[in-house]
């Protein structure tokens, strides 16, 4: 009986072991996780204290989109800089306030780095929490992207945002556009209605897959987004880019009139920052900064990041709290005054 | 089971529910509301906590019209005592096991962020094996090195390979 | 087409490429079978690994992992009656009767050609007739989501065993579950109470191993186990251990499920842990002897397995043709081209062909891997029968715990497991059936967030919701069903609250 049963764990270990082995292999044929555990070998010979093992960086977005996408990207070339390893962990829920919260208990070691966007200044304004990007220590930005514009479908009668706008006034709240309420397309969408008086009927309609979508199953008539996302939708001639809320125009949408030049005043830009929490020590940030700004400087992430219709550009911590700061003051006059 | 079990289980479980519904009901008056195109954030859980209340106070009524009627297939049929108190005397002990079980779980999950994963799953483990099997094939020295190999292997594995770090606690 | 995919297989018949998708399904079955690890979490952990692949390796590790995650949770399903993922809820109703009844290997056999087969046809209809049905999915507005959840939810009147009351107790429990946390919507948090880590909600995966596994697991522990008790009769198998005139039984459930499960996948966000239990309900409707599903029938493990299967293809379709996910793992793939620099879209198909064939010959070839190693694993996997269950059953609470936490690193989550094994526990002592409760948490926010939008759109007019003709199709199929069945439950002797 005992010989039964030691041949039933012998059996059980062995499969333990196999899947361990199964396991072991899928690391070591694909070479990547083998580097990265040596090469933090490396530099803990080294000198200086930080980093000396694996960096986690939390994106309080879901992988796919562009916050998770230019998270991946930026890794990638600054864990070659930092000389470990750097894993994106997804911790989505609340529009991204659980994953800032997350970030904000954790550990002020330097290993644990929030990379995220506008949507922090959002999420506090409107009371959906409590934390605020003051909770947080900058580490800088590692790309803003200008190319906040407003897209119909292919069938839609209106050339330009001037014509739209024109159209919102003539028939108010008919016109469907689609949004994410309490996020950032969503304020630009209530400062374009107060700045021009035109009217849309606001309708909900999820992160930029769903907008996606729904303009093209006809259930919206127009949809703010990146232009970058909607880049395949706009050369197939699908979707058609009305306007870009940028100072000037694109280098790659070099078609697409700005608000401003239409005569409509409003200027927005998504920037991507990266955040520690707030007890985290100064030498630490500053080491973190300095790799981010020479990864940004990299040709081949400069390349990259313009594929996806971004501009790689760094700011310290000090010009990132500047950023924040009038920023956050601006959001909040936009809510006060829709409200 | 149990004739009377079966009645008395209804009779909770349509009172539970019942309370339930009331108490979602209420605590839906404390949801913020940001848009009011549509309806509002409380009109869904409104909804449902109704639904709850409607569908468990049928069920109550029906339990208790049919409270008196003895229920014919599950009738006991003379069985003598003895049987019967062994019967009770097993349900007890029943849940008692099923108490210490989750009791267990409960202490495991509390336990590792303080003791750190590795330390307490190999407790856990060898806890939990001693609650399911019977005394007579406890086989102690194979429990032992079971917890170890499994809580070092599933440690390990997510550690190196899926870049999983599980908590270390205050050992780590 | 035939020379692109041609082309697509001699891209992907080379030693490197076949080893890739080989080690993808057979990570991805592990994944896929362990109570806890789920496809999505295989791929989210060697997503970063194929970043320094060329997209045509990268592509094929992804799609091996993706048919292995999702095959992978029948051999828990069927053995221990946990479902390794929400795709194989409804293979545990019949495939652990039918293992306790000294059928396993049957029930693999069943289950594994009907995946494989499954997986085919809708692998076929990708690449036939992707953008047409792209093109449908397209039409489904918020109002079409609605009735379809709708719809899917009251299919749990057949799935629930005795008091239709009860079933509906448990669906709207279930909902109740998924309205913890922000709203959608407005985000603002519900029924928290305070509590800042409730503010993301329970996930799904903490609630659907607590419900099923864990619950289990507790039930079982209250009597001690003697190892030596009770000894289930394993089968010799023999092939697939069915015969030909059995198979061909199952050809008109196999293709109704292939069809809801490609259906249900192409539909973004309602997915295959849907599919299999719509495809259950459906097939339990139709059948002669409705009164053998749960017990053990073939058909109930034919039609769940053919299903899930068949959503892969169905969630790849707006993905291919119109780069629009239709589940969480799909989301992840894209984010595996992009890196590549390839953005799927609707000029994915022109611009890309080599890439776009690479995919569908490695689909291909990963069914094929996928059915090759169960069968030659599933002798092997019946042995798990074998370890005794006081050993066993705490291993897996230990990898229950850790799918829990590493989904979102939090240890909070381990406690919404417990939350959810200890529900679980009490309701299967009250005589609920959990299965709604799991329909009406994944369905339940679904419906909200669609009636919600819809009402934004419509600016506060209920009428559309009806009256669109879609919509209105699927109100009355599920009215016409809800209609059947209490007749029927009435002409037995009213609403059965005792069994």
């Amino acid at each position: 009986m005992i010989n039964l049963f030691k041949k039933k764990m012998g059996l059980f270990i062995t499969i333990c072991t196999l899947v361990a082995l199964l396991a072991a292999c899928g690391g070591d044929s694909t070479s990547s996780s083998g580097e990265s555990t040596s090469s933090s070998d490396k530099s803990e010979n080294k000198s200086s204290s930080y980093p000396t093992k694996t960096i986690e960086m939390v994106v309080p977005a879901s992988a796919g989109g562009d916050t998770d996408r230019n998270a991946r990207l930026l890794a990638q070339y600054l864990s070659d800089e930092l000389d470990v390893s750097i894993v994106i962990q997804n911790v989505t829920g609340a529009s991204g306030s659980v994953g800032v919260q997350e970030l904000i208990d954790s550990n002020p070691d330097g290993y644990r780095v929030l990379f995220f966007h506008n949507n922090i200044l959002i999420n506090n304004i409107l009371g959906l929490t409590e934390n605020n990007y003051s909770d947080l220590k900058m580490a800088g930005i590692s790309a803003i992207d200008h190319g906040n514009g407003v897209v119909v479908s292919r069938d839609a009668p209106y050339e330009n945002a001037k014509e739209l706008i024109e159209a919102a006034i003539e028939n108010p709240g008919e016109i469907n556009i689609g949004t994410s309420v309490g996020a950032f397309t969503h304020f630009q969408l209530l400062d374009i209605q107060e700045k021009t008086g035109a009217q849309f009927n606001l309708v909900d309609a999820g992160d930029f897959a769903e907008r996606n979508a729904a303009i093209l199953g006809g259930q919206l008539d127009v949809i703010p987004t990146q232009l970058g996302l909607v880049n395949d939708y706009l050369e197939s001639g699908d979707m058609k880019a009305l306007g870009v809320l940028a100072e000037e125009r694109l280098d790659y949408f070099a078609e697409v009139p700005t608000f401003q030049e239409l005569g409509i005043d409003s200027t927005f830009e998504k920037f991507f920052f990266m955040a520690f929490p707030q007890e985290t020590p100064d030498e630490i940030v500053t080491t973190f900064t300095e790799a981010v700004e020479r990864a940004t400087n990299n040709e081949e992430y400069i390349q990259r990041a313009r594929d996806y219709g971004m501009e790689p550009e760094y700011k310290s911590p000090q010009e990132t709290d500047e950023i924040m700061e009038t920023r956050h003051q601006l959001y909040t006059e936009i809510n006060e005054r829709n409200n | 089971m149990e004739v009377i079990d079966t009645k008395v289980r209804e009779l909770i479980s349509a009172i539970a529910f019942l309370l339930f519904s009331i108490f979602m009901y209420v605590s839906t008056n404390n949801i913020r509301s940001m848009t009011d195109m549509g309806v509002g954030p409380d009109f869904a859980p409104k909804l449902v906590a109704i639904g709850i209340f409607i569908l468990s106070a049928i069920h109550l009524i029906k339990v208790l019209k049919d409270w008196k009627k003895p229920i014919a297939e599950k009738e006991e049929v003379g069985e003598e005592q003895v049987k019967r108190d062994y019967k009770k005397f097993h349900i007890k002990k029943k849940y008692r096991n099923a108490f210490l079980t989750i009791l267990a779980i409960a202490l495991y999950f509390f336990s590792v962020p303080i003791l750190g994963f590795l330390l307490s799953t190999i407790i856990y483990l060898l806890l939990q094996m001693f609650l399911l099997g019977e005394r007579k094939y406890w086989n102690i020295p194979v429990f032992l090195i079971l917890s170890i190999v499994v809580a070092c292997s599933v440690y390990y594995i997510f550690r190196l390979v899926f870049e999983v770090r599980l908590p270390v606690g205050i050992f780590g | 087409m035939g020379a692109d995919l041609l082309q697509g297989f001699s891209a992907m018949l080379v030693p490197y490429h076949i080893l890739l998708i080989g080690l993808g399904v057979g990570l991805g079955l592990v994944f896929g079978s362990v109570p806890g690890l789920t496809a999505t979490m295989a791929i989210a952990i060697c997503l970063p690994i194929t970043f320094t692949m060329d997209p045509g390796a990268g592509m094929a590790l992804l799609m091996g992992l993706y048919i292995g995650g999702v095959s992978g949770g029948l051999i828990p399903a069927i053995l221990l009656k946990l479902p390794g993922t929400p795709s194989s809820i409804s293979t545990t109703f019949d495939g652990y009767p039918m293992a306790q009844n000294g059928e396993a290997g049957k029930a693999f056999g069943y289950a594994i050609v009907f995946s494989f087969l499954g997986g085919l046809l809708s692998i076929a209809a990708l690449i036939l007739i992707a953008p047409p049905l792209a093109n449908i999915a397209l039409r489904f507005g918020p109002m079409e989501y609605f009735a379809i959840t709708m719809f899917a939810l009251t299919l749990i009147s057949s799935l629930s065993e005795g008091s239709i009351i009860k079933g509906m107790l448990s669906a709207l429990l279930g909902m109740s579950l998924a309205m913890v946390g922000s709203a959608p919507i407005d985000a603002y948090a519900r029924f928290t109470f305070g509590v800042d880590q409730l503010n993301g909600g329970f996930n799904l995966l903490p609630a659907l191993i607590g419900l099923f596994a864990v619950s289990e697991i507790i039930r079982i522990a209250e009597n001690k186990i003697n190892p030596l008790s009770k000894k289930i009769v394993v089968d010799k198998i023999k092939g697939f251990g069915f015969t030909l005139k059995e198979f061909f039984k199952q050809s008109w459930n196999f293709l109704r499920s292939s069809i809801i499960g490609i259906s249900i996948g192409i539909l973004p966000g309602i997915g295959g842990g849907t599919a299999n239990i719509v495809a259950y309900a459906t097939a339990k409707n139709q059948s002669k002897n409705p009164e053998k599903f749960g017990k053990g029938t073939p058909d109930g493990v034919v039609a769940s397995e053919s299903a899930n299967n068949a959503a892969v293809g169905g969630a790849l379709v707006p993905l291919m043709a119109l780069g629009i996910p239709g589940d969480t793992v799909t989301a992840m793939l894209i984010g595996g081209l992009v890196i590549h620099g390839i953005q799927p879209g609707p000029l994915f198909f022109s611009q890309n062909v080599d890439i776009v064939y690479g995919i569908f010959a490695a689909l291909i070839i990963a069914n094929i891997a996928m059915i090759i190693f169960l069968f030659f694993g599933m002798r092997f996997f019946i042995k798990i029968l074998s370890i005794p269950r006081h050993v066993l059953l705490p291993i897996i609470i230990v990898l229950c715990a850790v799918g829990a936490f590493a989904e979102n690193n939090r240890v909070f989550d381990m406690g919404a497991l417990l939350f959810f094994g200890v529900l679980g526990y009490l309701l299967i002592k009250m005589k609920f059936p959990i299965t709604p409760i799991i329909l009406g948490f994944i369905l339940g926010p679904i419906a909200e967030l669609n009636l919600r939008r819809g009402l934004m759109a419509t600016q506060g007019d209920f009428l559309p919701f009806l009256t669109s003709p879609i919509p209105l199709a699927f109100w009355s199929i599920a009215v016409i069903a809800i209609v059947l069945k209490v007749r029927k439950n009435y002409k037995k002797k009213g609403d059965v609250l005792y069994d």
